[in-house]
């Protein structure tokens, strides 16, 4: 094997796919990032067995080969060699990878790439293609909702509702719902399916996504989902399990809506939410509202009371109702535009934030009982 | 020593309270189900008289039957078919409170 490739270029691929690099390898080899020329492409491949990552970047290839290299030295290295043209080559498969720029050369130790479970090529399955911007809008818009309690699996994930005229995306901690309609390109699906995978690690591959009009190719077992996109491959697993029939934690209609901006909301909540400081802080933050302003009450032992006040548009009758400050501000954060519905129906039912100029989204927040 | 292991009796004692409460709720809701099934089958040929009696009947064992998993909520545990008969952690559930409001 041997190759020439800018550092750069180099530094890219190993930032791509030393994310599925397992801290505790369950055989040796998996340590290593698998490294193959051909063609002018240099394919990098790592996996942990949960999920699988391959990076193609372009290179100048004298002559084909494979091995593999322990992945933290590689990247290590990586990060240190200057930014000229450096030459990789191996006399043999087993041999050690020469790493040479101006005058130096580094030998490293390398693992028998024969021993390297490679990404599966799946063929068969039910296929859908997103523009990237809309996985994107995913990862920011839904994952984050999810629970990170690893011991309720299909909590941690992001649901994808497949049916006959297109796609939801659903995450849920029990706690607070988000969801967003998808906007699919193609879709070939055998009959209306759900599958779950993890969230934080679809905010993971949408951070390899630099090209937001890029396609991504989906195929999906009963098992796995195989991702394409340009320069990149990505094989997930599919969580086990039912997810709970979330349509019906969904109010389908209002009594009170209110509209509000989401800067001012999200500010005096971030305000609000000095009250969460210290040992006896509180979450909690205390909603009442009038026919033009919004009122937001918080209070500690310890921080002492806080009230805010917020300009809105309201329809219905007033509903006092309280939230975790923690769930407000995450969808906050995220929700674009400039104006959102804070729809109510009771002082106990949950709350749904829809953006004005967004359709597609909704996020639903528990309301915490206040005596 | 002696008050932590008393304790710890009082609560297995109220632990094992609440689950025997559980296995009657268990118990009310098979039946309910049951009671179900068989007015289904019987609503084909009832009089509207007989329909409202055995109606009103049902609507107050529901009735009861929700007060109860109101009342475990209320104790923290779940009531939604998510995490049934396991303990809150202290914040309110999605899909036990849409259990709740139903109605
Ligand atoms: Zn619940």
């Amino acid at each position: 094997m041997e190759f020439t490739c800018s550092r750069p270029e180099l530094l890219e691929g190993v930032n791509a796919v030393i994310r599925a690099v397992s801290s505790k390898p369950q055989i040796p080899v998996l340590s290593g990032i698998y490294m193959e020329t051909n063609d002018h492409v240099l394919r990098l491949v790592a996996t942990d067995m949960e999920i699988g990552i391959e990076y193609k970047i372009p290179v100048q290839t004298n002559q084909s080969g494979a091995t593999v290299v322990n992945a933290r030295v590689f990247n290590e290295m990586v990060r240190r060699l200057p930014d000229s043209p450096v030459m990789f080559s191996t006399a043999g498969d087993h041999a050690a990878l020469k790493v040479r720029y101006h005058g130096s050369e580094v030998t490293l130790n390398t693992m028998n790439p024969q021993e390297f479970p490679l990404l599966p090529t799946i063929l068969d399955g039910d296929r859908v293609t997103l523009k990237a911007s809309n996985f994107k809008e995913m990862t920011r818009l839904v994952s984050f909702a999810a629970s990170t309690d690893e011991a309720r699996p299909w909590f941690t994930g992001v649901l994808w509702d497949f049916h006959p005229d297109g796609l939801r995306w659903v995450a849920t901690d029990t706690h607070r719902l988000a969801m967003l309609v998808g906007e699919v390109v193609h879709q070939q699906i055998a009959e209306p399916r759900q599958l779950i995978l993890h969230g934080k690690t679809l905010s993971d591959v949408a951070k390899l996504l630099d090209d937001d009009d890029q396609e991504l190719h989906m195929i999906m077992t009963s098992s796995q989902v195989l991702l394409e996109a340009d320069r990149l491959r990505v094989i997930l697993r599919i969580i086990d399990g039912q997810y709970p029939k979330y349509q019906q934690v969904i109010p389908r209609e209002w009594k009170t809506r209110i509209t509000i901006s989401v800067k001012a909301l999200s500010e005096a909540v971030d305000r609000a939410s000095l009250a969460s400081i210290g040992k006896e802080g509180s979450n909690i933050v205390k909603l009442s509202m009038d026919k033009d302003s919004l009122q937001i009450r918080s209070n500690s032992p310890e921080v002492g009371h806080i009230y805010e006040e917020v300009w809105i548009d309201m329809q219905g009758e007033p509903i006092p109702i309280a939230f975790n400050y923690r769930y407000l501000q995450e969808a906050l954060r995220v929700i674009g535009g400039d104006q959102v519905y804070l729809d109510l129906s009771g002082t106990l039912v949950p709350g749904v934030l829809r953006p004005l100029q967004d359709e597609r989204y909704l996020y639903l927040i528990v309301p915490v009982r206040t005596v | 020593m002696k008050k932590i292991t008393t304790r710890l009796i009082a609560l297995e004692e109220h632990l094992q309270g609440l689950l025997a409460e559980i296995e009657l709720l268990k118990m009310e809701a098979y039946a309910l189900e049951a009671e179900n099934q068989r007015l289904r089958a019987q609503r084909a040929n009832v009089t509207p008289e007989e329909m409202n009696r055995v109606e009103d009947n049902a609507r107050m064992l529901q009735g009861e039957g929700y007060d109860n998993l109101a009342r475990l909520y209320q104790e923290g545990f779940h009531i939604c078919h998510v995490h049934f008969g396991q303990p809150r952690t202290g914040e309110e559930c999605l899909f036990c409170m849409t259990f709740l409001h139903k109605e």
